[in-house]
């Protein structure tokens, strides 16, 4: 062997030409049996076979991932995420602290599902994998407090959730930091209360509240649709909310707004929480369906995805199997319905410069990109400006940017960056989480640009009109 | 070395054994062999891969050297042989093997003259645009082994470009070959590029496969006269950025446009431009038309030639080594575009007080600069000595400067192919895996290789 | 050397963050995309020429093999690491260095993803023309090491027609340049010889690249046939009529079944096959051109001959094409691509045997491929925890390559040798063919320290992994 290409083994030294069986490891196999001594995948929630190997690595989706492009690491890449799922999978390693770390750092932006040649189903990949976390109790602390006290004691809770939201809102207005810290709510988030308070999302200045009346169509009626009223973003933004009731009604629908509904449960799917996310699921098909609605309509990029995910969630359920689906396919999201029916264009001009951010789970979970450009577009005198990069993730991402702190605010950097280097006044957005964040990344720049959610110029706009 | 050199052996009668009779070449013939003052022992001309096979077996067990030869345009090209050896003459194998016009590839055999590969193509409309110096002489071979270029290589590359596999034979008789026949490929080591430019110190080049291309249907070239080297600069620049930019563009000092000997070359006003044009008669029409435009200012004269333009391209070509007014020195230079302007203005390097014609290539870099005057009697060093300085100017515009010609007694001085490159470490360790008794081409390469 | 002094010693090199030896995370550095793997020793980031310098000659010392791996998209396993080697990767060396727009060349680093060079060019009028189908991940250094293709390079050539020079580092350390500033340099063309060497050679640290001026005028167009013969016919005719289009690809019909399941790409569904063709240039000539290409597919038999009315739909037409291998999920969770290339002629004969072998083997194969060059990539379609499938795709594959042999082709057009076609090398290189590639290597590396095992045949390994599902379900057991 001159060449100094030698072979490994005498197994394979012995297999000359010609096909033959054998282990397909070039250089051998490089081991036997398990990394460590970590627990396995196992239950019905385990991510499914069908699913992992789906991925053939081909690396295509490694340029649209933000961990990836800002840390250039395949470990934070989502084919090296999928990877060390196919190795826990096949035995080759345990769930271990290591791996859990890799995949929380995961925003599940799902912009890898976007660009995916292969069409893995990355994003109900990583809610298997975090319920296997989940299951295992592996998640980190950080996550796992957060999962305890908000996911699953508030988010679930109308009534808790909106006691959360006054004590936030009052202690922001009157640092009534006594109070809140009673509540226990704060306590889930890492770090020091100080950063707590610049992190803090915004609570806005009147909730919005699924009241069960009807809010009727403005001239002919042209559907009956109802408006999930979500959990933070009813209180965040409940602005954008009233802007997405007025708006539908300009446009000749019935708006309803079912008082049983409660949160979609994307961030507890999310966080690997499948058994209450298909709670929250079902009591949301319950509360719509009484209603009697034609489609369900969200403002809420998360939300809308997670929900047009219900048939998939509880295709196992047999009570809910056929609701479900037909629950998620009369759902929405606004900017999608607007351009769909099609919208009324406002007839006044609104001379403002703005640009658009995609929500991830606009652009990639829900592949939408042109709809709340063409809202924005129908508006006369409006610039529409792209930003680069405009549909990588701002590091939002739920409740990321409490967890990943770091990287979250890598990303926030970036977008603002891009965003502001538009010149534009606006920057458009279409889910809650991203415009808290935004906002947030707007104040550290000390910048004057405002964020708004697309229905909150389309209504300035029929305002605008209205005032002419 | 101004003789042959006596190996000692009965040599004729040995290549006569091992070639047949019809195959070496009378000694009466050695003068058409020469290398400055090299005169091959004995010449052979075989006509097939396998009797250069033989040949080179036999070499390779008596030690004998060997330099091979094609339509021997360029053999002054390179340093002084080092050793004695006998003259592979490659013109006998001169057959098309294969020719696909609807794969657009042809086989051809490394002798063929590439004026008749062109005329063949032509034939079909189709071509390989290889356009070396005097392409009615010069072999495929001989165009592979020295990588010389034509004046349309800034649109239609190099011979590297267009090469896609080649047979050859190694140092010690070993027939191999590397490539294939199709246009796209990347199995294995890409060995065709390693065997252009080499000047057969690796192997000899037997058998060639090229991917053709469609033969341009029309020509044109536009020639202009600027008033000096910044505003020519200038207009070229500018024209180089359009997207009618031709095919070629060439600027030539004074004297060089003197001496090109075109009639449609404007002399005596300032460096000339020429830009080269072809392709199809729509597109050839709107590039003339829009160069004309936007030289049309700047230019003190403008001249426009339709068809006549392949003389001028021949011309062009084979200025170089122009049998009619051949340069008596002249240095290639390999640089990138950007150092136009400082090859344009290396026309103060004098030999024995007379200036070089500068010939620059603007589309694609690099140039010549070419001297006519009779230097036998100089002293050698007064030759050497400005070709050095050229050859360190150029390697400090990021290039290369290769003396292609120059009296025999400066060559002693100098390397013609100028200081060793960065990768001459790994160009000596290949030189010693292909050909470790140095028995092809000796001592003719760069560093003495 | 212990191996904790080596690793001590490589983080004292490039930092601490920037080696990787955790088991758990080289999980995710054993593949590349391609069917095999293995587990580095370690994995180590660079920042620049200098630390690639020192981690050469550090492990050339150590006796440690070294592979270089760009984004890890390579179908061949040529980034594939033996378990004793180090990974060198070079996310961290991803800058465009130098733009130069008078001699229309780019130096950049090796971690430079092809797409970003390209998007950075385009706006000072030029652009990179190597477009791989991975052209939004894979880096420049990787296009290197395998001699990238990509549609394009049927009227422009591949990477190796593009670079210009190279800092290179060898296996023991030292740093060299290839070629120069100019497109051409004195001495043998070790540029020419590198490019392509898939690894084996040298690492290349910084690259100076060619760009083109972006065109004045594209057109793109689609030609619809009946059947694959037809399509076949029509390419022949193109190419025969002396027309090199900018691109010239072909789509069979289950490719477009597929295509169409994903996106609306405009490929009619009843389609036997289209061909999409790209002409590029001065206004007149794309004008002329368009005619004569025209009249080329109606006379072989077009069904119809769409023209792309603006850039959406040239977009549209292109986005079919290049999705067309992920779509093929939507027919099978798993494919198996051969690489090899026929003379354009033999196009038809060469799918008629692509034809011939799916049905004897009872594997559905799709085609979608660079018919302008006579580069096909036949596509096995399967799942791979069937029982026995890996087998039988192997099979098939080989007698693909076999036939592209015998056709006077190759095997590879675009993808490399790696280590997944090593075997098939005697198909058409003769033991002395082999020798003389082999002695370029020696020359570059004498110890063949950089990428061992790869591109030449060793009786050490013939087929890919089993498929690890399968491999899990117990059916390799």
């Amino acid at each position: 062997m001159a060449s100094g290409v030698e072979p490994q083994t005498d197994e394979v030294r012995h297999s000359g030409g010609g096909i033959d069986a054998g282990h397909g490891f070039p250089y051998g196999v490089p081991f036997e049996g398990s990394l460590n001594d970590g627990p396995g995948f196992a239950g019905s929630d385990a991510p499914v076979e069908a699913d992992l190997y789906r991925c053939v690595h081909c690396g295509l989706c490694l340029s649209a991932c933000p961990t990836y492009v800002e840390t250039q690491l395949e470990t934070e890449s989502p084919r090296g995420r999928i990877a060390l799922m196919k190795a826990v999978h096949e035995g080759r390693t345990g769930i271990s602290e290591r791996l859990v770390s890799h995949w929380e750092l995961c925003l599940q932006c799902r912009a890898c599902e976007a660009v995916c040649p292969s069409g893995v189903p990355y994003g109900r990949l990583m809610e298997h994998t975090r319920a296997q976390v989940q299951d295992n109790n592996l998640a980190s602390p950080e996550l796992s407090r957060l999962s305890r006290l908000f996911l699953r004691a508030a988010l679930p809770h109308n009534a808790r959730l909106r006691i959360a939201g006054h004590l936030m809102r009052a202690y922001q207005r009157w640092g009534l930091q006594r109070l809140v810290r009673r509540a226990g709510f704060l306590k889930v988030l890492p770090g020091g209360l100080d950063e707590m308070e610049r992190q803090m999302p915004m609570m806005g200045d009147r909730f919005f509240t699924p009241s069960g009346r009807v809010y009727p169509a403005r001239g002919a009626r042209r559907a009956t649709v109802g408006l999930l009223s979500g959990c933070v973003m009813p209180m965040m933004q409940g602005d954008a909310m009233r802007a997405t009731v007025r708006v539908l009604q300009h446009n000749g629908c019935d708006v309803v707004t079912p008082t049983a509904q409660g949160c979609c449960g994307a961030l507890n799917l999310h966080a690997g929480d499948l058994e209450l996310g298909r709670q929250m699921a079902r009591r949301n098909i319950d509360a719509f369906h009484a209603a009697g609605v034609d489609f369900v309509i969200t403002a809420s990029a998360g939300c809308g995805s997670s929900m047009k995910e219900y048939g998939d969630l509880l295709r196992d359920d047999p009570d809910y199997a056929d609701a479900a689906a037909e629950f998620a396919e009369s759902t929405r999201d606004i900017t999608e319905f607007l351009a769909e029916l099609p919208l009324d264009s406002p007839q006044a001009e609104l001379p403002w410069r703005v640009t658009m951010q995609d929500p991830c789970h606009l652009a990639h979970a829900q592949r939408i990109t042109d709809a709340p450009r063409q809202v924005l577009r129908s508006i006369p005198g409006l610039q529409l400006i792209e930003m680069a990069e405009s549909s990588l993730c701002c590091g939002s991402a739920g409740f990321y940017s409490l967890i990943q702190r770091d990287m979250s605010q890598r990303l926030q950097r970036r977008k603002i960056g891009n965003a502001l280097a538009t010149e534009a006044e606006v920057i458009a957005s279409a889910n809650p989480g991203c415009m808290a964040q935004l906002e947030q990344g707007l104040r550290n720049a000390e910048s004057e640009v405002r964020v708004m959610h697309v229905v909150e110029i389309l209504d300035a706009a029929y305002q605008a009109e209205s005032r002419a | 070395m101004t003789a042959s050199a006596d190996l000692g052996r009965d040599l004729s009668g040995q290549l006569t054994e091992l070639l047949g009779g019809d195959r070496v070449v009378p000694s009466s013939r050695v003068t058409d062999y020469t290398i400055g003052p090299f005169a091959p022992s004995a010449i052979v001309r075989p006509s097939e891969a396998d009797q250069v096979s033989a040949l080179l077996q036999w070499a390779h067990h008596n030690d004998i050297a060997v330099y091979p030869a094609g339509g021997r345009t360029f053999s002054h090209l390179g340093n002084t042989p080092t050793r004695p050896g006998i003259a592979l003459d490659m013109t006998g194998l001169n057959r098309m093997v294969d020719f696909q016009p609807a794969d657009l590839t042809v086989r051809v055999q490394a002798g063929m003259t590439v004026g008749q590969l062109d005329s063949e193509l032509s034939q079909d409309g189709k071509c390989v645009p290889l356009a070396p110096p005097l392409a009615h002489r010069a072999t495929i071979g001989g165009t592979l082994a020295t990588g010389i270029s034509g004046p349309m290589r800034s649109a239609y590359g190099l011979p590297r470009d267009w090469l896609i596999g080649v047979s050859v034979v190694g140092a010690d008789g070993t027939m191999s070959k590397a490539g294939g026949q199709v246009v796209k490929n990347v199995t294995g080591y890409d060995l065709n590029r390693l065997y252009i430019g080499s000047l057969g110190t690796l192997a000899v080049i037997t058998e060639a496969t090229f991917k053709i291309a469609p033969a341009p249907m029309a020509w044109a070239a536009i020639v202009a006269a600027f008033e000096n080297n910044q505003t020519a600069v200038a207009a070229c620049r500018n024209l180089l950025s359009q997207p009618f930019a031709p095919q070629a563009l060439h600027v030539l000092s004074p004297p060089a446009a003197r001496r090109l000997g075109d009639s449609n070359i404007p002399v005596g006003y300032g460096p000339v431009a020429v830009a080269l044009i072809a392709g199809r008669p729509a597109s050839v029409k709107r590039r003339v038309e829009d160069t004309a435009l936007v030289w049309l200012d700047a230019a003190s004269a403008l001249h426009i030639a339709g068809e006549e333009a392949t003389q001028l391209i021949e011309l062009l070509a084979d200025f170089p080594i122009n049998p009619a007014d051949p340069p008596s020195v002249c240095v290639r230079m390999n640089t990138s575009p950007y150092a136009l302007d400082n090859l344009l203005a290396m026309d103060h390097h004098e030999i024995g007080g007379e200036a070089p014609g500068v010939v620059a290539d603007a589309g694609f870099g690099g140039g010549r600069l070419m001297w006519w005057g009779d230097f036998s009697s100089q002293d050698a060093a007064q030759v050497a000595e400005p070709l050095r300085q050229v050859q360190s100017t150029v390697a400090s515009l990021g290039g290369d400067a290769i003396v292609e010609a120059c009296p025999q007694a400066a060559k002693e001085l100098i390397d013609v192919w100028g200081p060793a490159p960065s990768g001459i470490g790994i160009m000596r360790r290949i030189k010693e895996q292909f050909d470790p008794n140095n028995l092809l081409n000796p001592g003719r390469f760069i560093g003495g290789l | 050397m212990r191996s904790s002094d080596f690793l001590e010693e490589l983080r004292a090199i490039v930092g601490e963050d920037y080696v990787i030896d955790h088991r758990e995370d080289l999980l995710v550095y054993e593949y590349d995309g391609s069917v095999d793997r293995s587990m580095p020793r370690a994995v180590v980031l660079p920042a620049n020429t200098d630390e690639v310098s020192q981690i050469m000659a550090l492990a050339y010392e150590a006796g440690i093999t070294v592979v270089g791996r760009g984004s890890g998209t390579g179908l061949s396993g040529g980034a594939i690491t033996p378990p004793d080697g180090l990974q060198i990767a070079f996310p961290r060396m991803n800058r465009i260095l130098e733009v130069d727009s008078i001699n229309q060349t780019a130096l950049v680093e090796p971690g430079v993803i092809n797409l970003d060079l390209d998007n950075h060019v385009r706006r000072f009028g030029m652009r990179y023309a190597p477009d791989p189908s991975s052209q939004r991940a894979c880096s420049l250094g990787g296009n290197i090491a395998e001699n990238a293709g990509g549609p394009h390079c049927l009227a422009y050539g591949a990477t190796t027609n593009h670079v210009i020079g190279m800092e290179v580092v060898l296996e023991d350390g030292e740093i060299v340049n290839l070629g120069s500033q100019a497109r051409e340099a004195s001495g043998y063309d070790l540029r020419g010889a590198f490019v392509g060497s898939e690894g084996t050679f040298g690492i290349a640290t910084k690259i100076l690249v060619r760009l083109l001026p972006t065109p004045e005028s594209v057109r793109t167009f689609l030609g619809i046939f009946p059947d694959i013969d037809s399509a076949c016919t029509a390419v022949s005719a193109v190419i025969g009529y002396g027309i090199v289009p900018a691109a010239l690809e072909m789509i069979d019909a289950l490719s477009i079944k597929a295509v169409q399941n994903v996106t609306d790409a405009g490929y009619p569904n009843d389609a036997g096959a289209v061909l999409l063709i790209e002409l590029e240039g001065l206004r007149e000539e794309v004008e002329e051109v368009t005619k004569e290409v025209e009249s080329a597919l109606w006379d072989t038999g077009a069904a119809d001959v769409r023209i792309a009315e603006d850039d959406a739909e040239r977009e549209r037409l292109w986005v079919g094409r290049k999705t067309a291998f992920g779509a093929f999920g939507t027919i099978a969770p798993n494919y198996y691509l051969v690489d090899g290339v026929v003379p354009r002629t033999r196009l038809t004969q060469m799918l008629r045997k692509v034809n011939e072998v799916s049905e004897r083997y009872g594997i559905t194969i799709a085609n979608v491929f660079h018919a302008g060059d006579g580069n096909l990539h036949p596509c096995m379609l399967f799942d791979a925890r069937e029982p026995g499938i890996m087998d039988n795709a192997m099979a098939a594959a080989a007698e693909l390559m076999e036939e592209c042999a015998a056709l006077g082709g190759t095997l590879s057009g675009e993808h490399g040798i790696g280590l997944e076609k090593k075997q098939f090398m005697p198909l058409v290189y003769a033991d002395e063919d082999m020798a003389a590639m082999q002695r370029v290597r020696e020359a570059f590396a004498p110890q063949n320290r950089l990428n061992p095992g790869k591109i030449f045949p060793d009786g050490s390994y013939y087929r890919p992994a089993p498929h690890p599902a399968a491999h899990a379900a117990g059916l390799y057991a």
